[in-house]
C-alpha cells in the first residue's frame, strides 16, 4: 500500500513541478519534462503491470494539463513503458550515469512520436521540430535527472520502497 | 516466449490505448477537466510563495514603474475625457443608424496557476471557470492586446490556447494598409501571419489587429508587430514574422471577454 501511495505521489509532484517550472522560470520557453524522468524512476521499481499502471496515470495526468489530442501522452508513455521493460534488465538500477543516459533517449523517443502527432494534424518541419523542440526538451530533461533521480532514490530509501 | 508472456499485459494496455486513441471517445476527455478543477488550489498555494517573492525581488523596480504608470495614467486621464465625448457622439449618431454596439462586453479577470505540461503546444490554466460566467471560444485579452482564447472550462478553471500555439489561428488585418490575413502559432512560440497578396502593402513594424472575421475575436484587438516579411512556398502569397504585444511566456492575469 505504502508502495503505490509513492508512486501516486512521486507521480503528483512529477506534475505540479511541470506546471509551476514554466510559470516562474518563464524565460525557458522549453521546459523539461520531470514526469518522464520520474516516469522512468518508478519504471526501475515497477514489474510490468505495475509499469503500465505508471504509464496511464502519467499520461492521463500529462493529457489533463495539456491542450493537445487527449490519450497522445497515455500512449507516448506506454510506449517508454514497453521500451523500458524490455531493455531494463541490462541497466543497473543504482548506476546514475547509464539511467541518465536512458533519460535522453527515451526523451528523444518521447519527442519523436510527440512530432508525430503534432504531424497529424499540422504540417511542421522536422528540422525545426528536432532542433527547436525535441533536442533543447532532452537537454534539459537530462541536466535536471540527476538531482530528481537523488531526490527520489532518497526517498525510496526512507519508506523502504 | 516466456519474456513476451511477461510483457503481454503491457501490450495489451497499449493496444487499448491506440484504440481509445482513435476512437476519441468524449467521457475519457470529460473526466480530465474534474482533475483540473481539483489541483487548482494546490496549484495555487504552491504559486504563492514564489509570487511572493518576486514582489519582494523586483520591488524597487516595481517602484520606479508605479512612478511611471501614475504620471501615464494623468496623461490617459485627461484622454479618455476627450474620447468620452468623441464615444458620446459616436454612439449618438450610430443610433441613428442602428448600429448595434460592439463593445458589449463583460470582462472576467482571471489569474494564472499553470502552465501547459506539454512542450509541444502552448496553454496556460486559469483559476475562473463555469462558476465566473466562463464559456468555451471566449476571447481572452490582457492589457497589451490578444492573448488567446478559451478551449476547456471547468467549473472552476479553464484552460486558454494561446495564439502562439499551433493550432491556434486569428483573422487579422495591418492596420496602416488593412491587407487580411491569418495569423497562426508555430511549435516555437513565434507568430506568423499568412495569405497576403504577393503586391500587398507590408512593411517592418507594421501593426497587426483582429480583423473580426469568424466572429470568435472582436475586430481591433492588437494582436502584435511585423518584424520580418517573406514570400510562401511556390511565391502565391507573402507571409510575416509577428512578435505578439503580449508577452505570452510572462502572463500572469488575463481578461476574459464575456458577452
Amino acid at each position: 500500500m505504502r508502495r503505490y501511495l509513492f508512486f501516486l505521489l512521486t507521480l503528483a509532484a512529477g506534475i505540479f513541478l511541470q506546471l509551476i517550472f514554466s510559470l516562474q522560470f518563464n524565460p525557458l520557453r522549453i521546459q523539461p519534462d520531470f514526469l518522464l524522468v520520474v516516469f522512468i524512476f518508478l519504471i526501475f521499481y515497477s514489474n510490468y503491470k505495475e509499469a503500465a499502471a505508471v504509464a496511464i496515470i502519467a499520461g492521463f495526468l500529462k493529457d489533463s494539463f495539456s491542450i493537445g489530442i487527449f490519450g497522445s501522452h497515455i500512449f507516448i508513455f506506454l510506449v517508454c513503458a514497453v521500451l523500458l521493460e524490455q531493455y531494463k534488465r541490462y541497466i543497473y538500477r543504482e548506476d546514475l550515469r547509464l539511467k541518465v543516459i536512458l533519460v535522453f533517449l527515451v526523451s528523444l523517443v518521447s519527442g519523436f512520436l510527440n512530432y508525430a502527432f503534432v504531424l497529424s494534424r499540422l504540417s511542421v518541419s522536422f528540422f525545426s521540430a528536432f532542433f527547436l523542440v525535441i533536442i533543447p526538451e532532452a537537454v534539459f530533461t537530462t541536466a535536471v535527472s540527476p538531482l530528481l533521480f537523488w531526490l527520489m532514490r532518497r526517498c525510496a530509501l526512507k519508506y523502504s520502497i | 516466449m516466456v519474456r513476451y508472456k511477461k510483457i503481454l499485459p503491457l501490450i495489451l494496455t497499449l493496444a487499448i490505448a491506440v484504440i481509445l486513441l482513435v476512437a476519441k471517445f468524449p467521457i475519457f476527455s470529460r473526466a480530465k477537466t474534474p482533475l483540473v478543477d481539483s489541483v487548482s488550489l494546490g496549484l495555487k498555494i504552491l504559486n504563492f510563495p514564489f509570487q511572493e517573492i518576486k514582489k519582494l525581488v523586483f520591488y524597487h523596480s516595481n517602484y520606479n514603474r508605479s512612478l511611471l504608470l501614475k504620471s501615464e495614467n494623468a496623461r490617459l486621464t485627461n484622454q479618455m475625457v476627450e474620447l468620452d465625448e468623441l464615444r458620446q457622439e459616436n454612439d449618438r449618431l450610430k443610433s441613428l443608424f442602428s448600429f448595434k454596439s460592439g463593445s458589449d462586453y463583460s470582462l472576467v479577470v482571471a489569474q494564472v496557476i499553470g502552465k501547459d505540461s506539454s512542450n509541444w503546444s502552448s496553454s496556460v490554466i486559469v483559476d475562473k471557470g463555469r462558476n465566473s460566467g466562463v464559456e468555451s471560444g471566449r476571447c481572452v485579452v490582457t492589457d497589451a492586446g490578444l492573448a488567446g482564447k478559451v478551449v476547456e472550462v471547468g467549473n472552476a478553471t479553464s484552460k486558454i490556447m494561446l495564439i502562439s500555439d499551433p493550432n491556434s489561428s486569428v483573422a487579422a488585418l495591418i492596420q496602416r494598409s488593412r491587407e487580411q490575413g491569418i495569423v497562426s502559432g508555430t511549435i516555437t512560440g513565434q507568430l506568423r501571419l499568412h495569405f497576403l497578396a504577393v503586391d500587398s502593402d507590408i512593411k517592418a513594424g507594421d501593426t497587426v489587429i483582429t480583423s473580426g472575421l469568424g466572429g470568435i475575436y472582436p475586430k481591433g484587438l492588437v494582436v502584435g508587430r511585423i518584424i520580418e516579411i517573406g514570400v510562401d512556398k511556390g511565391g502565391l502569397s507573402k507571409s510575416c514574422l509577428v512578435v505578439p504585444t503580449v508577452k505570452l511566456s510572462k502572463l500572469e492575469e488575463v481578461l476574459i471577454m464575456a458577452r
